[in-house]
């Protein structure tokens, strides 16, 4: 990765952070009744390359990330994905995310995935 | 996304997968949230969510998945459901997150009224909240 897109990454990751703040008195599934369903359904993320369609702000993707081998994530909506990196746990750089369509996802790779995931977006 | 639209993205994800992949789809039921105000232990049902869209794109994503089964594409592994649960620490702290992210939300100028009155009652702990039921499914990919 060049430090041209490093330092678009960071500028977006601090884009972000002011963004969030903006919500602090919102709490979105302290439950976590999805990620309960999630795990119930699909328990074992061990090992799996798993693609996530609508990631968003990546409020679902930091839940499971953690059990899976890499995850590469997608939206069309750059603003949420900036907040999505501005929300990057330590340690999760087996997340990449990529600002584009499920269509031309599609077009460009030659991956397949052992999961994939649409959350909230078909 | 028009409801032929769907099924083209499930056809485009069933390409994406291994053969042993899995396809986890997650959306709500379309059952008009519940708004619901907490003080202390006690909860307020105060009246229903609606979305300017009828919540139309729900049932339309309901109907694409079982196109997608029809058509051999997928096959049924498990279907599961839950409560997503937004919690507000104020009225006006929903009112400005559900115009922000939530752009299609119409939250009834009766229900704000209804909760800034109860509001002002005694209480130590207070929260508004909109509980949402949603639909989660995970198929398995045919191979023919």
């Amino acid at each position: 990765m060049g430090s041209f897109t490093l330092s678009v990454l960071a500028w977006l990751a601090q884009m972000g952070l002011r963004l969030g703040r903006e919500y602090m008195p919102i709490l979105l599934d302290p439950e976590a009744n999805e990620t309960c369903a999630l795990f119930g359904l699909y328990p074992d993320f061990t090992g799996k390359n798993v693609l996530e369609i609508g990631c968003g702000d990546g409020r679902l993707t930091w839940r499971y990330a953690g059990r899976a081998a890499r995850v590469s994530a997608i939206d069309p909506d750059l603003a949420r994905l900036e907040r999505a990196l501005a929300n990057r746990p330590a340690g999760f750089d087996r997340v990449e995310f990529q600002n584009v369509s499920l269509e031309d996802f599609a077009a460009r790779t030659r991956e397949k995935f052992d999961l994939a995931i649409l959350s909230w977006s078909l | 996304m028009a409801p032929e639209s769907m099924v083209h993205a499930l056809e485009t994800i069933w390409e994406l997968l291994e053969p042993d992949g899995r396809l986890l789809d997650i959306h709500p039921s379309g059952i008009p949230p519940q708004i619901i105000l907490r003080i202390d232990s006690e909860n307020h049902l105060l009246g229903n969510l609606q979305e300017s869209d009828d919540f139309i794109e729900y049932s339309q994503a309901s109907e694409a998945i079982q196109a997608s089964i029809q058509r051999g594409l997928f096959q049924l592994e498990g279907p599961s459901q839950f409560d997503f649960v937004v919690h507000a620490d104020t009225v006006p702290a929903l009112v400005d997150f559900l115009k922000n992210e939530w752009k299609d939300a119409i939250l009834a100028p009766e229900i704000i009224a209804q909760a800034d009155t109860l509001w002002q009652q005694s209480g130590a702990e207070k929260e508004i909240m909109v509980s949402e039921l949603d639909w989660m499914t995970l198929l398995r990919p045919e191979r023919k």
